[in-house]
C-alpha cells in the first residue's frame, strides 16, 4: 500500500482518496477505520453499507468473533474488532462492559448494582446488558461514584 | 495483580469474612446454649466454653463451599444469561444441600431430632429473609444513586459538547 501526502495550505480540509482494484475486505476496513476517526461507524445490514453517527449506536458486541453494533433498531456488523473501537470511542463516553462488549455510556438510561460487584444497566432500548466486576469500578469511577 | 490473583485473593476474602461471621454466632450460640446442648450436638462439646478446633474446622470447609457455590452460580463464564433471581434461587438451594450433607456427615444434630431440623430451617430461612431484605434495600439506594450521577454525568457532557 502506498501513501502519498499532499501538503497545501489550500486546502479547508483533510481528504482523503482511495485508489483500489476493488473494494475488497481490506479496503472497507481501512475505510471503516478512517470513518471511526470521524466518529462515524460503517455497519453492513442485509447486504448494504450504512453510515452512522457514533453517538447513536447503543453498544457493541463481538459473536463468534464478528462485531456487530447495536442502535435502537437496528443491528449492524463491522469489519473493525472491539479493541479498535474501544480505543477510538473511549473519547466518546463509550467504555468496556465485559470481554465481549463495550457500551454507549451516554445511551444508558439506569444503573443498577447486582451482586458480587457486577452492575446491570438498561439501554436507552430496554435492553439490559451486564458489566462484569472487572469493569464495572471503571464506569463508577467515570461517574463519580465514591 | 494479574485478574486470576485478584479472584483467588477475593475468594479468600469472602471465605474469610463468612468464616469469621459464623464463628463469631457460633460462639455467642455457644455462650447461650452451649451448656445445655453439650450432650445433644458435637458443635458445643465444650459446652458455654467455646468451640472445638474440630467444629471451626468444619466451618472453615463449609465457609469455602458456600463461597464457591455463589462464585460459581454467578459467574459470568459458566451461566452468561442467567437473571440474577434465578442464580440467586440456584445459589441458595445448593447452600440448603450442602449445610443439610455437612449436617450428616459431622452430624451437627442427631438426624431424628425435630427441633434441631426446626432450628435448621428456620436460622437457614430467617438468614436468607434477612440477607434478601438488606441486599434489595442497598441495591435500591445505590441504584438511585448511580442513575442520578448518571443523569448529572450526561447532563454536564452534553453541556461540554454543546459548548464545543
Amino acid at each position: 500500500m502506498k501513501i502519498h501526502i499532499n501538503e497545501d495550505p489550500n486546502f479547508r480540509e483533510i481528504e482523503i482518496t482511495i485508489n483500489c482494484k476493488r473494494l475488497s475486505p481490506d479496503v472497507e476496513r481501512l475505510i471503516s477505520m478512517l470513518r471511526v476517526l470521524d466518529l462515524k461507524l460503517t455497519g453492513k445490514k442485509d447486504g448494504q453499507t450504512y453510515i452512522l453517527d457514533a453517538a447513536k449506536v447503543l453498544y457493541i458486541d463481538t459473536v463468534d468473533k464478528k462485531t456487530f453494533f447495536y442502535t435502537k433498531n437496528d443491528v449492524y456488523e463491522t469489519e473493525l474488532k472491539l479493541y479498535e473501537l474501544e480505543e477510538q470511542l473511549a473519547a466518546m463516553d463509550f467504555l468496556r462492559a465485559n470481554k465481549s462488549c463495550i457500551i454507549n455510556l451516554q445511551q444508558i438510561i439506569s444503573i443498577k448494582p447486582d451482586i458480587d460487584g457486577k452492575l446491570l444497566v438498561t439501554m436507552s432500548n430496554n435492553e439490559k446488558l451486564y458489566v462484569s466486576r472487572q469493569y464495572s469500578p471503571i464506569i463508577k469511577a467515570r461517574l463519580g461514584v465514591k | 495483580m494479574n485478574i486470576k490473583n485478584k479472584e483467588i485473593f477475593d475468594f479468600a476474602a469472602q471465605t474469610l469474612i463468612l468464616f469469621a461471621f459464623t464463628i463469631l454466632i457460633l460462639i455467642f450460640l455457644a455462650s447461650l446454649f452451649g451448656e445445655g446442648a453439650k450432650e445433644l450436638s458435637p458443635l458445643f462439646q465444650l459446652g458455654s466454653k467455646g468451640l472445638a478446633s474440630s467444629t471451626i474446622m468444619q466451618f472453615f470447609l463449609s465457609s469455602a463451599i458456600i463461597t464457591a457455590l455463589k462464585k460459581f452460580f454467578f459467574s459470568e463464564r459458566i451461566f452468561k444469561r442467567m437473571m440474577t433471581l434465578w442464580r440467586t434461587v440456584f445459589m441458595l438451594f445448593s447452600i440448603f444441600i450442602s449445610s443439610v450433607i455437612f449436617i450428616i456427615i459431622f452430624n451437627w444434630f442427631p438426624l431424628d431430632y425435630a427441633m434441631g431440623w426446626a432450628g435448621f430451617i428456620i436460622c437457614f430461612g430467617g438468614s436468607c429473609i434477612i440477607i434478601s431484605a438488606f441486599l434489595i434495600i442497598k441495591n435500591k439506594i445505590e441504584s438511585r444513586r448511580y442513575t442520578a450521577l448518571l443523569d448529572d454525568y450526561k447532563r454536564k457532557h452534553t453541556a461540554i459538547n454543546d459548548e464545543e
